[in-house]
């Protein structure tokens, strides 16, 4: 069996609900025995008296994290299918602020509301009733606010790309991190404990320690070389048409990498188009590709793929036509015929742009002085060139 | 019902890291809650006023004619989270009617309850700009790494920390 198994079609959205009420059951259990279904408790994380908000949130990002590349290192998660948050950093960085100023006010968040809602506190209620009138003055104000709302999009971008890192590595340093950070926390408690003249809030030891050991040992457990690859069925992979690749490279460039496998390397290669250095193989070239991007192979209809491509675990798809229809397609000026359509002009015009996106070179202007939407040009004129 | 201690916060954590990673491998992503609570609005707004509902895109994007914007995974989650919160608080002798601040708290019912408001209207601001909250963003996000969740994540704190002074008086 592979995991996740809704995004791998294993059951449909109707299970999938029902899944939800379960899920969602254990979640709303486990933040009420944290104590987060009370504000005094959530509040006390500012105040420097009690870190029980980071050390739950630290423990269970930790776990899950772990969690996931150990089914990884055992080839029972493929996670090319898994669902990572986009990152749009100016808002997500002015949300995080904002959210943790209405955190202390309120005393919850909006998942804590709902559990202190459940257990009768109307300090809850009003919380959860103000996230959803915050999220109304939001469609309101939608129109003055989608620029900054949509700016800073750096697509899916993870951790192990930023910092140009292999993934267990990532994986160790943060519970390193979480380590450091809860006992840093323990010794802040200890302080103001003191100068409160109050107990500190000791968990026992012995308790946090198995915790600490078991996990750190899972940690160094994702450092394994994957047993077998997360590919159930060998090596069948989809197509993608020139089209869709052609607008994907205008529009999520870092949501692929074009893999050139051709036998012969053509003289105008698909821009951006990325082979392994000399004496290296499929298989190593493949394994430092980020999981999170598709591979679109470039390559001769009638070849096998080569086997170590099996080494990838992200989504795999070869381009339909090869190199010469996309060529074709999209890296030759495109020519006018004498009777259009509204759909061809509207083709044509398309791939015009394509076309001087992809080769930043100057194209046969449209029949009629149309200009393109001026966020297109602006787009065009900053992205131009090769890859 | 006499209250039973909350969990060791290290047990707490690996049990709601094991939620959330039995979530990631049925389904393929987190937990979330925001946008329950959104949804729970754009539904209340449509059926008090239809007229001004639509007279925002954005919010007629989640519903329309045809459209209940109640039937999404994430609202069948909150339920399960409420139902979860009402087990949770019946067998740990926490379920109360009240309205809860510092002990020492000077304020009063209704500006604790004004608080709360206030502050859950900027938390549903800012989970929109963010596309999620701490449960969709730093807690999901965070295990799968991604930057804008763990950008988000370290912001929260920023955040509450630099407001804390003052309202310190709430939680006294």
């Amino acid at each position: 069996m592979i995991f996740p198994l809704y995004q791998l079609d294993a059951f449909q959205l109707p299970t999938a609900k029902a899944l939800a009420v379960i899920l969602g059951l254990l979640f709303g259990l486990v933040l009420e025995r944290s104590g987060f279904g009370r504000a005094p408790v959530l509040a006390a994380q500012f105040y420097y008296r009690d870190n029980r908000v980071l050390k739950v949130m630290f423990t269970s990002i930790v776990t899950a994290l772990v969690g996931l590349s150990v089914f990884r290192a055992f080839g029972l998660l493929d996670f090319g299918a898994m669902v990572v948050p986009k990152t749009f950093l100016w808002p997500m960085l002015a949300g995080g602020f904002l959210l943790g100023a209405g955190f202390i006010m309120s005393g919850y968040c909006p998942g804590t509301s709902i559990v202190a809602t459940a257990s009768r506190k109307l300090d809850g209620l009003m919380t959860f009733v103000g996230v959803a009138l915050g999220s109304i003055v939001f469609g309101f104000a939608y129109p003055w606010v989608k620029g900054f709302f949509l700016s800073g999009d750096m697509g899916v971008y993870r951790l192990p790309d930023l910092l140009h890192v292999p993934e267990p590595v990532v994986v160790l340093a943060v519970f390193v991190m979480a380590v450091g950070a809860f006992v840093g926390a323990e010794a802040l408690e200890k302080k103001v404990a003191a100068k409160e003249h109050a107990p500190a809030p000791m968990g026992l030891r012995p308790v946090r320690n198995g915790v600490f050991v078991t996990l750190g040992v899972l940690t160094l457990l994702s450092f394994m070389p994957p047993l077998k690859p997360a590919r159930a069925a060998g090596l069948e992979v989809g197509t993608i048409s020139p089209w869709t690749l052609a607008r994907t490279m205008v529009k999520d460039r870092s949501s692929i990498e074009i893999l050139c496998m051709r036998r012969e390397i053509p003289k105008k290669p698909i821009p951006g188009a990325i082979r392994p250095p000399k004496g290296m193989s499929w298989a190593e070239f493949v394994s430092q590709i980020p999981t999170t991007r598709t591979l679109v192979l470039v390559i001769e209809k009638d070849r096998a793929l080569p086997q170590g491509l099996s080494a990838f675990q992200g989504k795999i798809v070869r381009l339909e036509g090869g190199y010469e229809k996309f060529k074709k397609l999209f890296m030759e000026p495109p020519k006018l015929e004498g009777d259009m359509t509204p759909a061809k002009l509207r083709a044509f015009e398309e791939r015009n742009a394509i076309f001087r996106f992809l080769t930043g070179s100057k194209a046969p202007s449209a029949p009629r002085p149309k200009r393109m939407p001026r966020k297109t040009r602006r787009k065009l004129k900053k992205d131009g060139g090769c890859g | 019902m006499e209250r039973k201690p909350l969990w060791n916060p290290y047990v707490a954590g690996v049990a709601l890291g094991l939620v959330l990673l039995l979530t990631f491998l049925l389904m393929g992503f987190g937990l979330g809650a925001s946008g329950s609570a959104a949804r729970l609005g754009y539904g209340a707004l449509y059926v008090a006023a239809p007229g001004l509902a639509a007279k925002s895109d954005y919010i007629s994007h989640y519903v329309h004619p045809g459209v209940n914007p109640l039937d999404n995974w994430l609202v069948y989650l909150t339920v399960g989270v409420f139902l979860g919160g009402i087990i949770g608080s019946m067998t740990g002798g926490r379920n109360d009617f009240g309205t809860l601040m510092g002990a020492n708290s000077d304020y009063s019912k209704r500006k604790r309850l004004l608080m709360a408001l206030v502050g859950g209207v900027l938390m549903g601001i800012a989970a929109r700009f963010a596309r999620g909250c701490t449960s969709g963003q730093a807690l999901s996000g965070g295990a799968l790494l991604s930057v804008g969740s763990w950008a988000f994540m370290m912001m929260v704190f920023v955040g509450g920390y630099a407001v804390a002074p003052l309202v310190r008086r709430q939680w006294k």
